[in-house]
């Protein structure tokens, strides 16, 4: 078998169609599999292992009972378990959200302005993906939720919006939020590297 | 500021995607609970609810039986007191025939007599001979580990092949099952290690080879699963027994059967319907008629329709495709309907001459299932039953004989949970 993608080479059709029979053999598979594919995903929106590994869980499980309406392309599954994933977050969210700020966005919009750099931060391309996971999981909740749906899943400010029941003045203050302190992060990270030079040399 | 922002989210997309997590083993400990957990919740109510409205149609078929009972034992006395006196009218002519002519053949009853005595069935009564024939069904049984696939050094295929039977993967191979020796099976755990020693996104975008592997063993959970499931069938069902030269007839069944399943194993239970259509019992007499010429009269004892509720108690064993299962079945007959056809070679005639018959109100009988898994819900296979215990007794001029059935039928079954 040609492999396209490293992401969905392991599911085949027969995993997912044994699946669809509940072979319970078939199911861990496929877990391990979702593991593997998602758990980074799940990660980035909560911050911490065991949330993370909760809401892959409650996914898996929406896509065990759905798994008999989907064609059974590994492909397919791809997108239609990421899908299922990202929207299992997102309820689960709305289901134990503790704010509903109304931000207004003309005042935000100036803040946005007057925090911003001229220059790209040269830390960046030293930082290895543990350091970033760190990073993301500093964010605040909300932020970091807002963020991966606009960055990652490719969400626009209203749907996210929609999805997680708040304006979408607020949906771009929690976006430039998490873009400021990861900038800010990033710079304190320049600093010690420089520190760090300064001191060899 | 729009750059500086496609860099940071740049650098986020790339910490996202590099992130690497260790699967461990307890992780699927916990899914898998979860999983029990919401079958079990989901499956509970529908089993409680079925099984209370199963258990009320017991009750009042066992009350309807109780009643019948009472009212079949006062027609059969009935009946019997008629019998007797039409025997004796008959006899009375046959030994006045036998006075005008003393070369008379053999009286109707002596001549039936001798023929059941040499247990004949007769060769020069085809219809009975075609009565007998019964179809022979070959079922095509994996004796190979169900779940089975192959190496490389067999296969081209071989990815293809996981989940497959030992013999369907024969067939994708075109070789013949009873040359998959046992090296050529590669255990699951190689093809769990690879995965868990590099990361998805390390892995080359170029051809690789994908070892194949055997999923062996058990694939099911070992805790146990409950599931009712809709049965019906449809075949053909014939008498037994050689003292009573029978045809058959058609039957059919529809039921409810509930599955406690553990592992591969399950027990299998629930309540059935069934009714079988026409039955024929021939008996072949000569009679003189008159004192001069003879006559061949054939009686023929018509079911239209037996009605009966079974108790199935089934032990199976199922693998990914295919499911057997077999045991006994208690019956309980609910109605019958029946007539008696005399053919004197002048047209039909109804009578009830020589005739008594009983059924029993309940009888035990043996069965086997196959069934083929054509997807989560739907199953198609065969059914086979065999009578332990007689159906009933039926007797034509004093001429007894048990009455048991086998059928064959084919079966559909439809999972409701």
């Amino acid at each position: 078998m040609r492999i396209v993608s490293g992401k969905y080479m392991q599911v085949t059709p027969e995993i997912l169609e044994a699946c669809e029979n509940n072979d319970r053999r078939a199911q861990k598979e496929l877990y391990e599999i979702c593991f593997r594919m998602h758990m980074s995903v799940c990660y980035s929106y909560y911050g911490n292992e065991e949330d993370a590994r909760s809401a892959l869980n409650n996914g898996f499980l929406k896509i065990c009972k759905n798994i008999a309406t989907i064609e059974k392309n590994p492909k397919v599954f791809f997108s239609w378990s990421k899908k299922i994933i990202v929207n299992t977050i997102i309820d689960e969210y709305r289901k134990n959200k503790r704010y509903n700020e109304q931000i207004d966005i003309r005042e935000y919009d100036r803040e946005l302005e007057f925090s911003s750099h001229s220059h790209q931060n040269t830390g960046m391309e030293s930082l290895q993906e543990a350091d970033i996971k760190k990073m993301i999981a500093l964010l605040p909740e909300v932020s970091r939720k807002v963020f991966m749906l606009y960055v990652i899943e490719g969400f626009n400010h209203r749907e996210i919006g929609e999805a997680l029941e708040m304006t979408e003045g607020t949906s771009k203050w929690h976006l430039s939020i998490a873009r400021k302190q990861l900038r800010e992060m990033i710079e304190k990270v320049e600093r010690v590297e420089e520190d760090l030079k300064k001191m060899v040399i | 500021m729009e750059e500086k922002n496609n860099h940071i989210d740049d650098f986020a997309k790339k910490g996202v995607e590099g992130m690497n997590f260790e699967f461990n083993e307890s992780y699927w400990d916990e899914m898998e609970a979860m999983l029990d957990g919401k079958s079990k919740s989901k499956r509970g109510i529908v089993f409680w609810w079925v099984s209370g409205i199963a258990s009320m149609l017991v009750l009042a078929i066992g009350i309807y039986f109780w009643n019948g009972n009472q009212q079949t034992q006062n027609q059969l006395a009935l009946s019997n007191e008629k019998s007797q006196e039409k025997l004796e009218v008959k006899q009375n002519e046959t030994e006045v025939g036998n006075m005008l002519n003393p070369t008379v053949e053999q009286n109707s009853v002596e001549t039936l007599v001798n023929e059941n005595s040499t247990n004949n069935n007769s060769t020069t009564d085809k219809k009975r001979d075609a009565s007998f024939d019964l179809d022979n069904q070959t079922n095509k049984i994996s004796k190979q580990n169900p779940i089975a696939t192959l190496n490389s050094n067999l296969s081209s295929k071989s990815v293809s092949s996981i989940g497959k039977t030992s013999d369907e993967i024969a067939e994708l191979n075109n070789v013949n099952e009873t040359q998959i020796e046992e090296k050529d099976l590669v255990l699951v755990n190689e093809y769990i290690q690879p995965i868990e020693k590099r990361h998805i996104s390390q892995i080359e975008t170029e051809e690789a080879h994908f070892s194949p592997v055997e999923i062996s063993g058990n694939s099911r959970s070992k805790s146990i699963h409950t599931n009712v499931e809709m049965i019906g069938g449809l075949g053909y069902g014939m008498n037994t027994t050689n003292n009573l030269n029978s045809i058959g007839g058609m039957n059919g069944n529809l039921g409810l059967q509930f599955n406690i399943e553990y592992g591969r194993f399950a027990l299998h239970t629930g309540m059935n319907f069934g009714i079988n259509g026409i039955n024929g019992f021939h008996f072949k007499e000569t009679k003189r008629i008159y004192g001069f010429s003879s006559q061949e009269v054939v009686n023929e004892i018509n079911y239209n329709s037996m009605l009966s509720a079974s108790v199935p108690v089934y032990l199976g064993y199922s693998g990914l495709k295919h499911s057997f299962s077999a045991g006994v079945k208690l019956n309980f007959l609910l109605n019958a309907n029946g007539r008696v056809n005399t053919w004197n070679g002048e047209g039909n005639s109804t009578n009830t001459w020589g005739y008594s018959n009983a059924l029993n109100n309940s009888w035990i009988t043996a069965g086997a299932n196959y069934f083929y898994k054509l997807n989560r819900r739907f199953s198609v296979g065969l059914m086979f039953d065999l009578d332990l215990t007689n159906r009933g007794e039926f007797s034509v001029n004093d001429v007894s004989s048990d009455f048991k059935m086998m059928n064959a039928l084919v079966g559909v079954k439809y999972r409701l949970n």
